[in-house]
């Protein structure tokens, strides 16, 4: 485990440095080749829209995420876990986490976009929301539930508050888990993402020849990225140890 | 000034103590005097380890827990709600029964409680936790090490390594619970030679279900019963002429 922990970070970086070059680079491209040749506006106006709501997937993402780590370490540390109130949440949230991706973004078009009849950006919050936040909440749950009660009990002996519990340790032994579901989580996005794409404008035209990426362009990027983030989660060593050298 | 030893640290009064529906301690009254070693002796299963967890407010982690009685440290009310129990886990450390060593290197756990007491100079700290680590014999075989991770040691330095962390936190009242339980034969009287040195400098609570370490380390002991304090007195009076019938059939051995 030791030697392979300095491998596993170089890993990790090359592989979200190729997915953030692999988007940046594909939807730029497609951008430059669609608007610079197109004569369609409605077609252009479409690969627009999907290339902001994109964009704007990893802020949204990130503020959420932060949010679901606060739900769940609020959950899991302040809510006493016998109480009937504990256990309803925790159990919405494992029925809202275990609904496929798919059915809330199909949600999202038919109940959210198709109605409002104009682009805005609180179809996408909303669903992303629903998307992310169970479960990131869940597994971040988990990750807190695992680590060892002995370990926060000596915490507690030697004096410290339950911050300096939380901040010093129950986050760090927990942190390979927190992420391994996070990095899940995005993949989750990003591959419905993809498959929303796929469902409701793969059939529009892109007239230009010239120009090899379209929106099926932008699929394979999202369901490739998609791809690699699980793979990275499952690399994630789920007994990694922090601060093992100062 | 050392302190005569006949003042109580601890004084506790019928204590009864329920899990949920479950009665775990039943009518505890006695007294802890500082700077002696009081060993809790019994099968398990008997509440020794609830008992010291009263002591430093730990069982307060369990929201099924419920107790009556008082316990006054140096004076005052243990449980009364103007105290947090971070206050009081400060003034009573503790050791448990498995070793756990944070995933810090050496130096920075026997730091970690000392950082935590506000100490911060460097040359201080590294003092500091020199003493520490001589106090529990730990200084010269990881004088080299101090920066790698504690998973070189073997259980038993890593208790102690545990136990110089607890001392790291300046405690008045150290709680051993059951520290030999994991160690080998080799081990364990180091760990009690440590007890025994340490018993001057702090008031020792020390929990154990061997009947012959108890003898060997303490000055008080008690012995519980099914959750009942059966008897409590010095330790050679317990092992030598025990009053209750209870108390001797399991001294020498007949019960549990």
């Amino acid at each position: 485990m030791k030697r392979s922990e300095p491998i596993f970070h170089i890993i990790a970086l090359f592989i979200l440095g190729i997915v953030f070059f692999l988007i940046w680079n594909f939807t730029g491209l497609t951008t430059d080749a669609v608007g610079a040749n197109t004569e369609d506006r409605a077609v252009q106006d479409t690969l627009d829209i999907i290339y902001e709501h994109l964009y704007q997937l990893m802020p949204i993402c990130f503020v959420i995420i932060l949010l679901s780590l606060a739900v769940a370490f609020f959950l899991e540390e302040w809510l006493p876990h016998k109480s009937w109130y504990y256990r309803i949440i925790e159990r919405k949230i494992a029925i809202l986490a275990s609904i496929p991706s798919l059915i809330y973004g199909l949600l999202g078009i038919y109940l959210l976009v198709v109605p409002a009849d104009q682009v805005s950006y609180y179809p996408l919050i909303i669903t992303v929301t629903l998307l992310v936040m169970p479960y990131s909440v869940q597994s971040t749950q988990k990750a807190i539930q695992g680590v060892d009660i002995s370990v926060r009990e000596a915490v507690y002996a030697l004096g410290a508050s339950r911050w300096q519990v939380i901040t010093g340790h129950v986050f760090p032994y927990a942190l390979p888990m927190i992420s391994g579901g996070i990095l899940t989580a995005i993949s989750r996005v990003l591959a419905t993402a993809a498959l929303i794409i796929v469902f409701c404008v793969w059939k529009i035209p892109v007239p230009n020849s010239t120009s090899p990426f379209g929106i099926p362009g932008i699929v394979v990027v999202l369901l490739s990225s998609a791809l690699l983030l699980s793979v990275l989660s499952s690399l994630v060593p789920k007994n990694m140890n922090i601060n093992r050298i100062v | 000034m050392h302190q005569p030893s006949n003042v109580p640290t601890l004084h506790i009064s019928d204590l009864n103590v329920w899990f949920g529906k479950n009665q775990i301690l039943k009518n505890l009254t006695f007294d802890v005097l500082a700077n002696q070693v009081t060993a809790f002796i019994g099968p398990s299963n008997s509440g020794k380890t609830t008992l010291v967890r009263c002591l430093n407010r730990l069982n307060d982690l369990n929201t099924e827990f419920r107790h009556t009685g008082k316990i006054l440290f140096n004076g005052k009310d243990l449980y009364s709600p103007k105290r947090k129990a971070s206050e009081i886990t400060k003034q009573i450390g503790m050791v448990f029964h498995k070793p756990i060593p944070f995933r810090k290197s050496i130096y920075d756990n026997v730091a970690y409680s000392a950082r935590m007491r506000g100490m911060k100079h460097s040359t201080e700290l590294y003092d500091f936790v020199e003493e520490c680590l001589r106090k529990t014999q730990l200084w010269d075989e990881v004088c080299d090490n101090l920066k790698s991770s504690p998973d070189i040691l073997s259980i038993g330095q890593q208790q102690r390594l545990c136990v110089a962390r607890a001392l790291a936190g300046m405690p008045e009242v150290l709680i051993f619970d059951e520290p030999c339980e994991q160690l080998d034969a080799a081990e364990t009287p180091i760990l009690e030679a440590i007890v025994q040195s340490l018993k001057g400098q702090y008031t020792l609570i020390f929990v154990t279900n061997k009947r012959r370490q108890a003898a060997r380390v303490s000055d008080v002991v008690g012995f519980l019963w099914c959750g009942e304090l059966v008897e409590f007195g010095h330790t050679e009076q317990i092992f030598t002429n025990p009053k209750d019938k209870r108390t001797e059939d399991y001294v020498s051995g007949r019960l549990g």
